[in-house]
Parts: C-alpha cells; sequence; structure tokens
C-alpha cells in the first residue's frame, strides 16, 4: 500500500511539475493518449435516468470499442434493456479528416439504416449522450479545438475546449477537469444558452501505464432537469476481434 | 433426401445449441384487431389476432452460434392452420412456425449460415429492387413480412464483403386474404399455380463503403416472390410464379443539409414476362427540437419509377403486381416524437400513384412504455378499380395493435 501510495504522488508531483510546461492541449491529448491503451474494450453498462417528475427509466447495453492509432476508430453501442430496445443498436466509423459514418439497427429489426452524421446533439435513446458524445468519449479529436487553462482552485486542471471556425459540434464550449493523473473527472457542456449538463467521472481507476477508466458515470442535464447515472458492471480488454464492427454484425444485432 | 437433410440441420442445430456458452431469450406477445369500414360479401368486418414469438440465441466462445424464433399464431378468421412439417412453408400461415433456424459459423475472415433465413439487402423502403430473396406474407397486405427460406449463405469479407446465398427449395408467397382479398369481376376463375419446391435459387450480393457511401451490387437468379398472369381465357384468369434475373445496384449517402440519400436500380430480366428496370430514389432527414426540447421530427420521401425494356404482358395486368403496382409513385413518410422518451409518437405513411391517381394513406399514433407498446391507426386505399390500390378500395379500416416484449 506504501509503495501504490508513493507511486501515486510521485506521479502527481511529476505531473504537476509537468503540467507548469505543458498548453491545455497537450494536457487533453495526455489525457487521452493514456485512456487510449488498448486495441478493444468491451463495457456492459446499466444505465438509469431519473427526470424531474420523478419517474426512471432503467436501461442496459454493451459499448465495444476498437482504438486505432490512425484515429479512425470505431464503436459499437448495443442495447438488452428494457426488452422495447433489445436489439437497438449503433456503430460508428471515426474518420480523420473526413466526417464520420454511423449506421443504426432499430429493436426488432432485420436490417440497418445509415444515418446522418449531422444532428450531432441528439441523445441516443433518451440518455444525456448525444451521437457526438458516443464518438468524442472514446478520444478527444485536439486538432478540431482551441483549448486553454482556467483558473483553477485545486490541484486538477481545468481545460477549456472551444470548437475552431470549421469544426461542427453542438457545443459552444466544454470544460474538462483533469486530474494530476490525466484521468478525466469532469465535463461541463455549454450550449448558445449556457451550461446544458454536467459529466461527473467516479470511481476512477488508473493502471501503472497510466490508462484509466470510470466505473460511474453521472450525467446532469440542466435543460432537461434529469439525471443519468451510468454504471460500468463488467469491463474486458482485448476480447474482441474486428468482425464486430461491421455493417453484417450490427445487421444480426449480436 | 429433404428429411435426411431436415435431420442433419436439426441435430447440427441441437449440438451447437447444447455446448453454447451464453443463451440469449427473448420476444413479444402481440395482438391485433382491425374493423373494416365496407362489408364485403366474402369477408367478416372485425378480425383479431393473438401472436406470441420466441427468440433463442445460443451464441459459443467457439465462434459458432445458433439463432431460433419460434411463432405462435391463431386469429378469428383462421388465416393460420395447421402446423410446421416441412422446413419451407407452404402458401397458408402455420398455428406453429419456426419463423428462422440458423446456424452460424465464424472464421477470420468469413462466416456461414444455414438453416431458414431471413435476408433483407434493400436499402430503400418498400419496394426495393434488391431485395429478391425472401417471399412475403401479403395475407395482410398491410401488415406484409418477409417468410424466412432455407438456405445457406457465406459472406467472405467484413469491410468490402460478397455474400453469397443459395436457396435450394421454392417457397411461394402467402397471397391476400380477407378484406385484403381482391375481389374479381363476377363469374371470373382465379388459379394460382405453385412449384413444387422447384429448382433451386440463386443470390450474390457485394457491399463496400466508398468516400462516405454505401454502395451495393447484387444478382438474384430465381423465382419472383410476386406471381403473374399466366394465361387468360375467360373465365378463368391463371397466375404462377415465373423466374426471374435481376441485377441491381444500390447507394446510401449522405448529400448534404442532413439529408441521407437512398437509391436502388435494378434489371428485371422475367421468364414469359416484362422485363423492365425498376429505380428507386429518395431522401430522408431528421428534424430535432422543433416545438419542444428533443421533440423529433423523421421525414422520407422516394419515389419509385420503371423503363420497360421488354413488354410481353398487356398493361392491364399490372395492377395486381407487388412488384410493379408503384410505378411512377411517391412514398413518404412522416413521423412525430413528443420527445426522446418516446412515449407518444404520431406518424403517417402514404403512397400516391401518379400514372394511375391511386393512393394509401395511414395515419398512426403510437405510446410505448416499459415493454409495453400500443398502436392505433387507420388504413385508407383510394383509387380507381383497375389500379393497385383501388383493387383494395373497400378495405379501409381501424387498427389496434399491442405488444408485450420479454
Amino acid at each position: 500500500m506504501r509503495v501504490f501510495m508513493s507511486f501515486i504522488l510521485a506521479v502527481t508531483f511529476c505531473a504537476s511539475a509537468f503540467a507548469e510546461e505543458m498548453t491545455g492541449e497537450q494536457v487533453i491529448s495526455k489525457c487521452y493518449d493514456l485512456y487510449r491503451q488498448a486495441e478493444y474494450e468491451t463495457e456492459q453498462m446499466s444505465v438509469t435516468i431519473s427526470h424531474e417528475d420523478g419517474q426512471t427509466d432503467e436501461k442496459a447495453f454493451a459499448r465495444y470499442l476498437q482504438f486505432s492509432a490512425d484515429g479512425e476508430d470505431k464503436v459499437r453501442i448495443r442495447f438488452s434493456e428494457p426488452k422495447l430496445d433489445d436489439g437497438l443498436g449503433l456503430l460508428i466509423f471515426r474518420h480523420r479528416g473526413r466526417k464520420d459514418e454511423q449506421w443504426v439497427r432499430f429493436a426488432r429489426e432485420k436490417s440497418i439504416r445509415k444515418t446522418t452524421v449531422r444532428d450531432n446533439g441528439k441523445d441516443f435513446s433518451g440518455m444525456d449522450i448525444t451521437y457526438e458524445d458516443a464518438r468524442q468519449l472514446v478520444g478527444e479529436r485536439t486538432t478540431d479545438f482551441i483549448y486553454s487553462f482556467l483558473p483553477n482552485n485545486e490541484e486538477d486542471w481545468i481545460v477549456e475546449a472551444v470548437p475552431k471556425p470549421e469544426t461542427k459540434t453542438s457545443y459552444t464550449r466544454r470544460v474538462f477537469q483533469i486530474a494530476p493523473s490525466f484521468a478525466c473527472t469532469r465535463i461541463e457542456y455549454y450550449g448558445k444558452r449556457g451550461l446544458i449538463k454536467t459529466q461527473d467521472n467516479s470511481k476512477i481507476s488508473v493502471r501503472e501505464n497510466g490508462r484509466w477508466r470510470t466505473s460511474q458515470i453521472i450525467i446532469k442535464n440542466e435543460v432537461l432537469k434529469r439525471t443519468t447515472n451510468l454504471v460500468v458492471t463488467e469491463r474486458n480488454f482485448n476480447a474482441l476481434g474486428p468482425e464486430i464492427f461491421t455493417r453484417s454484425s450490427l445487421t444480426k444485432g449480436r | 433426401m429433404k428429411k435426411l437433410t431436415a435431420l442433419l440441420i436439426t441435430i447440427l442445430i441441437t449440438g451447437v445449441s447444447l455446448s453454447a456458452d451464453t443463451v440469449s431469450v427473448g420476444g413479444r406477445l402481440e395482438t391485433f384487431g382491425a374493423v373494416n369500414f365496407h362489408d364485403r360479401d366474402n369477408a367478416n368486418d372485425g378480425f383479431g389476432e393473438f401472436r406470441a414469438i420466441t427468440s433463442l440465441d445460443f451464441a459459443s466462445t467457439e465462434n459458432s452460434s445458433v439463432y431460433l424464433e419460434a411463432e405462435a399464431r391463431i386469429d378469428s378468421e383462421g388465416y393460420a392452420s395447421g402446423m410446421i412439417d416441412d422446413f419451407a412453408e407452404d402458401d397458408e400461415r402455420w398455428l406453429l412456425n419456426l419463423r428462422e433456424a440458423y446456424i452460424s459459423y465464424r472464421f477470420e475472415q468469413s462466416s456461414i449460415q444455414i438453416g431458414k433465413q431471413i435476408f433483407d439487402w434493400s436499402v430503400t423502403d418498400i419496394i426495393s429492387p434488391s431485395d429478391n430473396i425472401n417471399p412475403r406474407d401479403f395475407t395482410d397486405l398491410a401488415e406484409w413480412e418477409r417468410i424466412g427460406v432455407p438456405a445457406v449463405s457465406v459472406q467472405i469479407g467484413y469491410e468490402t464483403f460478397l455474400e453469397l446465398v443459395y436457396v435450394p427449395v421454392f417457397t411461394p408467397s402467402k397471397m391476400p386474404q380477407g378484406n385484403w382479398e381482391r375481389e374479381l369481376p363476377v363469374g371470373l376463375n382465379y388459379d394460382l399455380d405453385t412449384p413444387n419446391h422447384g429448382t433451386g435459387q440463386f443470390a450474390v450480393c457485394f457491399g463496400t463503403v466508398v468516400g462516405g457511401w454505401d454502395l451495393g451490387a447484387s444478382w438474384y437468379h430465381g423465382y419472383s416472390f410476386n406471381p403473374t398472369v399466366d394465361s387468360f381465357a375467360p373465365p378463368d384468369i391463371n397466375y404462377r410464379y415465373n423466374r426471374e434475373d435481376v441485377f441491381a445496384v444500390s447507394a446510401v449517402g449522405e448529400i448534404g443539409f442532413g439529408l441521407m440519400m437512398r437509391a436502388e436500380l435494378g434489371y428485371f430480366d422475367q421468364d414469359d414476362d416484362d422485363d423492365f428496370v425498376q429505380y428507386v430514389v429518395g431522401v430522408d432527414r431528421v428534424w430535432s427540437d422543433i416545438f419542444r426540447p428533443t421533440d423529433q421530427i423523421y421525414g422520407l420521401v422516394q419515389y419509385v419509377g420503371e423503363v420497360e425494356i421488354n413488354d410481353v404482358m398487356p398493361n392491364d395486368f399490372r395492377y395486381s403486381d407487388f412488384q410493379r403496382g408503384f410505378n411512377n409513385s411517391v412514398i413518404t413518410r412522416l413521423e412525430y416524437t413528443f420527445n426522446d422518451r418516446r412515449e407518444w409518437t404520431l406518424a403517417c405513411e402514404g403512397s400516391y400513384n401518379f400514372s394511375d391517381h391511386d393512393s394509401y394513406v395511414q395515419p398512426s399514433v403510437i405510446w410505448q412504455h416499459g415493454n409495453v407498446e400500443v398502436e392505433a391507426g387507420v388504413n385508407i386505399t383510394n383509387g380507381p378499380s383497375d389500379s393497385f390500390w383501388g383493387g383494395w378500395d373497400d378495405s379501409d379500416r381501424v387498427y389496434f395493435k399491442t405488444t408485450y416484449h420479454f
């Protein structure tokens, strides 16, 4: 335990010292470089959405990720709960230098539909994760944003990301809170009318190689007055193959 | 030989099922009721049906899996009778049926599926020149479905792929019944010749993604799912299933302003029938946050047209053709959801034929909560009696459907 604490302190000290030399973009890049130290990842998620009127919706889905060194990442999401949504799926191909692509499989259908990526701000399946978030949370496209530090009172870095004029996004700016371990602990999403939602990452674990993961994400939507609580119930690394990120696999719904 | 093949497939499916590591069970219970607005001599005004569908998905880490989808249905008109007695279905519904039952095996860059399957190569809606493998259940025309066929399919490649399908026996479509049965002129006798298992059918599809566009090309060699007139010598009109070759191409991509374009074009080379090129092209789009936060409108417009290459059959017979009845038609769908919880949806779909001036409109309201979905709507058909929809001019009805998912 003592060795581990020493290691964490050392990492924290080094990171803080190094941070004085780093730009906001470098901090965000480092954050996601450490995050992306895997080839494949599977997450089983359970979701509780609490609405202002006291009603709650329960959902469950699996998220599959394929990280690529050249940024051509792939994301696959498959819902299993509620049963009405069983089989609902999303497949995303991220591209460098051109538009991303996405396909949706509606529950109970034997075919898929290619859909536009224009509606970035639209929530997927009633959760407070938009199609844009589903793509961006895999790895920040730092070339699309201008980053700068905001004042902070804690050890964490506060980095503001403002989209470049040519970047298509539904947010006017986002504010990241990055821990000394380079784990992202909080993101605030702003639109033209102010704060849209906050995302708090908790139960964060950091491996020796710096790869960090959160096991609980709480998103508070200030506009829709609801909270989405995502809990990672299971996580595996590199136990997948490329075939799950294909249109035919999405069509089969498995 | 047929029974031996069925036995081997059953043993294979059972073997993989028993060795499966995970089993997923799902399904739905459905009730459907409809009341017609017009009296018809050969059908009751009301119709009711109960249906239970259960799916079992046995997956193994050894890259093999088995998918079974069983169905039990009973209705007030007796459209479903008997039970499964063959891997290939006949021209009537069964009370107990296996809609799909196949075993899959995945290799590194390919996969194979053997058993009763449903294929959907369409990228357009309702009318699709690429979608020819499965016959249709037109018993209730407004609620039509694809029928599974016994087949062997092999897919090579994933992103860019080649899919080959062999269907050894013929499966007929199920023709409209009751209030959807076409009323023939008095004294005319209708007959449909169905080949007994027939000869095999083959299809191949190539798909790839280029520059943000999903591109496809396919060739189908087999029976048309749509029976056409074989001979007309009053008072007898005889229909049969002709064989055809269909060469089709498809494309889907974003064309700007949030619009998705979907297009298909197919050349139909039919035995003893017209040869023609059919094309479908259209756009669809989603608008969000229009009247209230997270509400959404989905709009779709597609145009169906054709160019006749070889005219063999009189045009008068085309009005009963499920593949060509929409020639020079526009197909639309408009859907409004009140919020992203999708509890309430208002929808309206329809088509209008510019040549024959016949139309179909189906406004509906859908409510869903938890695992329950309720839909109520109206089917309205209109047009001259010698047009596609006009042939069902007195089939207007109100319907009510409830579905419980488990």
